[in-house]
């Protein structure tokens, strides 16, 4: 899809690539990197002094080693957030800008390159409400503050689209119609033909197996088994997943998928439930290897489906803004109870689930 | 109505999606989706059934309604005549499927009426028309070139409390 015409952006003088220490696969900026930038004192390149944050609730989907969250939000100088809820960051946000759900503002054009080329206009459905705003209409109007006005040369985004559809061979009227237009395949075939001579885009050209970038480096060439901590005793693997009518966990407090399913409850296998004494409904509490307590109790689910040696609980839930009206304070939020972080050394990725919980049939902010 | 439970995710769009075509009131629905779990992990099988009123051929709640505001039209939708409901909840008792409640606002009873609506445009039922897995199939079983009497001429299928002799009309593949 054809970019809409704007001046040439500045290089800037560094990007969040360049945070990245010892990670030698990286080659984008890791969240856990800026996060660790934006505390003063830790060993970083830059330091990292206001966030801008859009539609992502931070305290509820990135999880960090010794509190590392908290005290960057504390240390920053700035923090914008983009949201339409009023979610937990943005309480900690000096100035929040409220944007309008996708049901009430025109995006970007859904450009799906795949199998059958086609693009897809996203049109509101419903005017915005109150004071929101389309994110379009944010950006413009800090660009024009910021004094960048030449490169938003449109007064309303619809003139984005339409340019950009033009270039493809149809117009924003077209589309506002039909919603959708499949395009001819013209990049070749989607699949390697049978037989056909490719090139891998590795130095070998090929599958590599055995990398010998990695020996290069240092590292171990071909994967090396590594085993993973078990949970200590009376201690339970937490593992998280999504349901499925709750993509975001924003979702939970939308009226329609909120009674649906209101709060997440903790999936223990009923053999472990007989051994605990416990019954399905039954509020309980958590606390992991780093004694980190929930703030909120999770109701007890009985069921086959989890391990013995495991818990689960839907991610989303456990809002803490009270202006979350409908799932404040209802069920557990995973990422407070995940407080130990394993970081993959080659690119940084992120893996949540080695943390250990225990069941807390007492509320134990009563008992202290 | 065929519906296909080894394609259900369970995401319950079906839900949603009825309740904003019929404006269920907030904390009622129409339809729902089971979850039954069976065996001992790790031999577990798991099942998901969206689930509304079976449209009953022989149907207790068109028995045992005192006023004949429940109902079965011609091609076998079983309906509620809204003027006629009296709200005594005869049928909501008598149901197997618990597919009835009483509406909090109208006083009457209301449940799933396949979007006889929709259907008479030649539409499928909100439900179906919104299932991302395209788990759900509506039509003619007495026609047996239609996608619902061919689906149970090829696969296996069961209805829900079939003890109860209801002759139900909506069936879950297995």
């Amino acid at each position: 899809m054809p970019k809409f015409p704007h001046p040439e952006y500045p290089e800037p003088a560094w990007k969040a690539k360049d945070l990245n220490v010892n990670l030698p696969f990286a080659n984008q900026g890791v969240t856990n990197e800026v996060i660790k930038a934006s505390i003063p004192g830790e060993d970083t390149t830059h330091q990292v002094k206001a966030w801008m944050v859009a539609g992502t609730n931070l305290t509820q989907s990135v999880p960090t080693e010794n509190n590392m969250m908290m005290k960057a939000i504390k240390a920053l100088e700035f923090l914008v957030v983009i949201d339409i809820y009023p979610v937990e960051i943005a309480g900690y946000a000096d100035v929040v800008l409220p944007e309008c759900s996708y049901l009430e503002r025109y995006d970007d054009l859904r450009n799906s390159e795949f199998r059958t080329p086609s693009i897809a206009l996203r049109m509101p459905a419903a005017e915005p409400r109150w004071e929101s705003k389309p994110g379009w209409w944010i950006g413009k109007q800090i660009g024009l503050k910021l004094g960048l006005g030449e490169y938003y040369k449109f007064n309303d985004y619809t003139e984005v689209l339409d340019w950009q559809l033009k270039q493809v061979g149809t117009s924003f009227e077209e589309m506002k119609h039909i919603g959708v237009k499949n395009l001819p395949r013209t990049s070749g075939p989607l699949y390697i033909e049978d037989g056909a001579e490719h090139i891998f885009k590795t130095d070998s050209g090929k599958i590599e197996l055995y990398s010998q970038k990695l020996k290069d480096l240092g590292l171990d060439p071909m994967p090396v088994y590594t085993a993973h901590e078990q949970p200590p005793k009376d201690y339970f693997r937490l593992n998280y997943g999504r349901a499925p009518m709750h993509t975001f966990s924003k979702t939970v407090n939308s009226p329609n998928l909120n009674d649906l399913r209101s709060e997440n409850t903790l999936w223990v296998n009923p053999k472990v439930g007989k051994i605990w004494n416990l019954k399905s409904g039954q509020p309980v509490w958590l606390k992991n290897q780093d004694d980190v307590v929930s703030s909120f109790p999770i109701k007890v689910r009985l069921t086959e489906r989890i391990r013995w040696d495991s818990v689960y609980m839907v991610h989303g839930f456990g809002q803490n803004n009270p202006e979350m009206k409908r799932s404040y304070g209802k069920g557990i939020n995973d990422t407070e109870m995940i407080t130990k972080v394993m970081v993959d050394p080659l690119m940084g990725g992120t893996g949540m689930r080695g943390n250990f919980v225990t069941i807390l049939t007492e509320n134990p902010k009563e008992t202290v | 109505m065929v519906i296909d439970t080894l394609k259900c995710l369970g995401c319950s769009d079906c839900v949603v999606a009825c309740q904003t075509e019929n404006d269920v009131p907030s904390g009622y629905c129409r339809d729902w989706v089971t979850e039954s779990v069976n065996g001992t992990y790790p031999e577990v099988a798991i099942e998901l059934r969206s689930e509304r009123c079976n449209h009953c051929d022989n149907a207790p709640c068109v028995r045992t309604c005192p006023t004949e505001a429940s109902h079965i039209i011609e091609g076998g939708i079983v309906l509620v005549e809204r003027d006629l409901c009296i709200g005594c909840g005869a049928c909501i008792e008598s149901c197997p499927y618990d597919a009835r409640y009483k509406h909090p606002d109208l006083g009457i009873v209301d449940k799933c009426t396949f979007c006889v609506h929709r259907v008479k445009k030649g539409q499928d039922p909100a439900c179906v028309s919104v299932c991302p897995t395209n788990c759900m199939y509506f039509g003619d079983l007495d026609d047996s070139n239609s996608k619902v009497a061919q689906l149970l001429a090829e696969r296996k299928y069961k209805v829900l409390a079939k003890e109860a002799g209801t002759s139900p009309n909506v069936y879950y593949l297995i």
